[in-house]
């Protein structure tokens, strides 16, 4: 399984750090897992989709949305008024989640190599390993 | 100073009302004085009662007059002899004949014979006229309707602009953002569990409906699911339309059965499963409002048999509910409402005239936003169920079911429910229609119908209602359904009917509308537009109001007469006799048959009507304006239009008084 682009990548960690990351404060609350609780929650859904054999195109907008409510929810919010925000935000989650599909697709579903795919996604987003060039 | 002008123009057709109808009240008899009591000599009128109705049908006395009714009783059956605003119920037993009398009519105007014993199905509708002569009270009417009509034509010679007589179309509130009940309104619609909790109750309701549909007491009046869904429910729903837009749709069983099904959930939003459905594409070309707008037609071609016995309105709901839960296992979104429903077409086309409707706060955010979760579903809401193209630009309720996923979905909490004058959409929605055909003839089915019903079962023509009612005089459920075999010349009489119905939703009464919008177009001067492509239809849209209003009057009409047999039902659903029901324990339900106010309807009834004529007017030259874009022509052509929308007043005055 390939690792997203790092363009898509960039694009995703600094539109999480804008909308998300900034808003969550900064101590000891905030762990690496609530920082991902979003990411992981929308790549799990992506997963299951994928294996009900669900329409690609609408699920992975669907998980877009889900990216954006969970960052809604993780930060203490029913909604925005920031129409830039949430498009800023179900753009790269669309994205991130048609990459992961076509890798489940290429994979067949092999579950392993996709926990693997998100894992390093996940470090990737948060810089903390090398994203592979 | 101009403001105040405009206010008062505005203000006038109800002034005229008002000072009408005290004139006609207090001032009558001293310009016609009564005859004294004691000079004249006791007139005796022989009426014969009979199944559903009295001979003579109207009854002309002058005022004052003393005079004895002398009621000769049916063969079979017991009736009741009641007038309006007198204080008497005379039983009036099979063979025998009853004097009631002498009595004295003071007041000039229109009075009903009511039946006030239950004598059959159509014993509610079992009238007969008194016209106290001079009827002045009709030409007041008359003066008013043609006053209200000029008055209102005066008023758009002044060109106003987006104006609905006097009110600013412009000016909405955001119910979802009032202080205090705005935020707990819309908690509420964001709750995922609001459509199951405004929809259990009416389940339940619908069962009893069906049960005592099958198997309750044959007689309508006596059965809940007559009683009830006929007299309650229809009137319920058009001043719902009125003050809540298509709030029925939000609370109606009918879908809810085959939506919980596909979705595989009650009310949750449930993903990551195929919904429980064919999902088939529905057909493009059957996708308008002529399938509910014939179905509508289609019912009132046997009204009085729908009305009046409990099997046939059982009947109805059963395939209503088979209906809804096929076509949404075939084609999962809500087309049985869209294109089935008979009670969508009226319901959606009127939503329009409402003063409510679902709407986005700011289409601009709508617009910017690119999921757009109201149209494709999203973690807190299904995609919009009526398949409606794009609830953040909507700016009609036709197609609107106000289900509320919108409100739900919208991450941006940028849809909210408005409430605004009457008509606000109607000129805009009506110049992008030019060839909506079926959205006009919903218009001219229902507006014909208001006014034919008013006609058929408050009006004393007896053949018409038994031409509808194919002669049949009992009552029916399961057991006996078979009784409805009509007779021959029966069933031709009933063609004969059918052929009014039809004839006059369908071809003549459209026909004159076409002759007088292609008059007002000539007015106009407008050379370079069809009338069949671009003006007949939006020209229609000023029914939206007028239509409404008709069915406010012919409903307020059938509610103040018959409510205690709706809530009689209550403690008795199914018309056994049952002191109290197991379901509402509540012995004080049982009501007796009381009118109120029966006398006093038609000074109700006519201003709600002209209310209408003065929409219809505002809403023709508001559209004209649009389709023309110049005030004067839209003027002339309002002004030819008036003609037309007055003269169905002028009707529905005759009707109800002359």
């Amino acid at each position: 399984m390939s690792l997203i682009d790092s363009t898509l990548l960039q694009s995703s960690r600094e539109e999480l750090k804008k909308y998300y990351w900034s808003k969550l404060g900064k101590g000891s609350d905030v762990t690496k897992d609530s920082k991902l609780k979003p990411f992981s929650e929308m790549t799990d859904y992506v997963y299951k989709a994928w294996k009900a054999g669900l329409d690609k195109k609408s699920e992975t907008h669907y998980a877009g949305a889900l990216l954006f409510d969970f960052i809604l929810q993780c930060t203490g919010r029913r909604f925005t008024s920031d129409v830039v925000e949430a498009n800023a935000i179900t753009e790269i989650g669309r994205k991130m989640a048609d990459h992961m599909w076509n890798q489940l697709d290429a994979s067949n579903g092999d579950f392993s190599a996709y926990k693997s795919l998100v894992s390093e996604t996940a470090d990737s987003l948060l810089e903390t390993k090398k994203v592979k060039k | 100073m101009k403001k105040n002008k405009k206010v008062v123009l505005a203000t006038l057709p109800l002034a005229i009302i008002i000072i009408l109808f005290v004139f006609t009240q207090f001032s009558v008899i001293s310009i016609f004085p009564s005859v004294s009591a004691q000079d004249s000599e006791v007139r005796v009128i022989d009426v014969r009662a009979f199944q559903f109705g009295w001979e003579p049908e109207i009854i002309h006395i002058d005022t004052g007059e003393q005079v004895i009714f002398r009621i000769e009783g049916d063969k079979v059956v017991a009736h009741g002899f009641y007038i309006d605003g007198k204080d008497f119920y005379v039983y009036i037993p099979p063979l025998e004949t009853v004097d009631v009398g002498p009595m004295v009519f003071d007041t000039p105007g229109k009075l009903k014979i009511r039946c006030s014993e239950t004598c059959g199905p159509l014993h509610p509708f079992m009238v007969a006229d008194i016209i106290i002569e001079p009827n002045f009270p009709y030409y007041t009417f008359l003066l008013s309707a043609l006053a209200v009509g000029a008055v209102t034509v005066v008023y758009v010679q002044r060109g106003p602009k987006n104006k609905m007589l006097g009110v600013s179309l412009d000016k909405e509130v955001d119910l979802l953002r009032v202080r205090g009940i705005g935020p707990i309104l819309k908690k509420a619609l964001q709750w995922r569990g609001i459509h199951f909790a405004l929809i259990w109750p009416n389940v339940v309701i619908f069962m009893i409906v069906l049960a005592s549909g099958f198997f309750g007491n044959p007689t309508g009046n006596l059965n809940f699911s007559v009683g009830v869904v006929w007299i309650l429910w229809l009137t319920a729903v058009e001043y719902m339309i009125l003050f809540a837009g298509r709030t029925w749709c939000t609370l109606c069983p009918l879908p809810a059965f085959g939506e919980w099904i596909a979705r595989r959930r009650i009310y949750g939003v449930h993903k990551l499963r195929k919904p429980f459905s064919l999902d088939k594409k529905f057909p493009k070309s059957l996708n308008n409002m002529w399938g509910s707008a014939l179905g509508f037609l289609g019912i009132s071609l046997v009204v009085p048999w729908l009305v009046t016995r409990p099997w046939v309105s059982g009947l109805l709901f059963l395939a209503l509910i088979i209906l809804g839960v096929v076509f949404t296992l075939v084609y999962t979104r809500r087309y049985f409402c869209r294109v089935i429903c008979p009670a969508n077409s009226y319901i959606g086309y009127h939503a329009n005239a409402s003063f409510y409707a679902v709407r986005s706060v700011d289409k601009s955010t709508c617009d910017k936003h690119i999921e757009k979760e109201c149209m494709r579903g999203g973690p807190k809401g299904y995609a919009c169920p009526w398949v409606t193209p794009y609830p953040g630009g909507l700016t009609e309720s036709t197609w609107c079911g106000q289900c509320y996923e919108c409100v739900k979905s919208c991450p941006l909490d940028n849809m909210s429910v408005k409430y605004r004058m009457i008509g606000k959409d109607i000129a805009n929605m009506a110049v992008l229609a030019k060839r909506r055909f079926g959205m006009a003839w919903v218009g001219f089915i229902r507006f014909n119908l208001g006014i034919f019903y008013e006609l058929v079962f408050f009006g004393s023509f007896w053949a018409l209602k038994d031409w509808g009612n194919m002669g049949i005089i009992f009552g029916v459920n399961l057991f006996n359904f078979g009784v409805l075999s009509p007779t021959t010349s029966a069933f031709q009489m009933w063609l004969v009917w059918a052929v009014i119905v039809a004839g006059v939703s369908l071809v003549a009464y459209p026909a004159v509308f076409f002759v007088f919008t292609s008059l007002a177009k000539m007015a106009a001067g407008a050379k370079n537009l069809s009338t069949k492509n671009d003006v007949f239809v939006p020209f229609s849209y000023a029914l939206a109001p007028y239509g409404l209003f008709i069915w406010l009057a012919f409903t307020l009409n059938l509610i103040l007469v018959n409510w205690a047999y709706p809530l009689s039902r209550f403690s008795d659903p199914m018309g056994w006799g049952w002191e109290s029901s197991p379901i509402i324990p509540v012995e004080g339900l049982k009501a007796s048959w009381n009118p109120l106010a029966p006398e006093l309807l038609p000074y109700i009834l006519m201003p709600i009507v002209l209310i209408g004529l003065a929409l219809a007017i505002n809403s023709t030259y508001n559209i004209a304006v649009k389709l023309f874009g110049d005030q004067r022509m839209a003027f002339r052509s309002t002004a030819v239009m008036a003609i037309l929308h007055t003269g169905m007043a002028l009707f529905f005055a005759w009707i109800i008084i002359g």
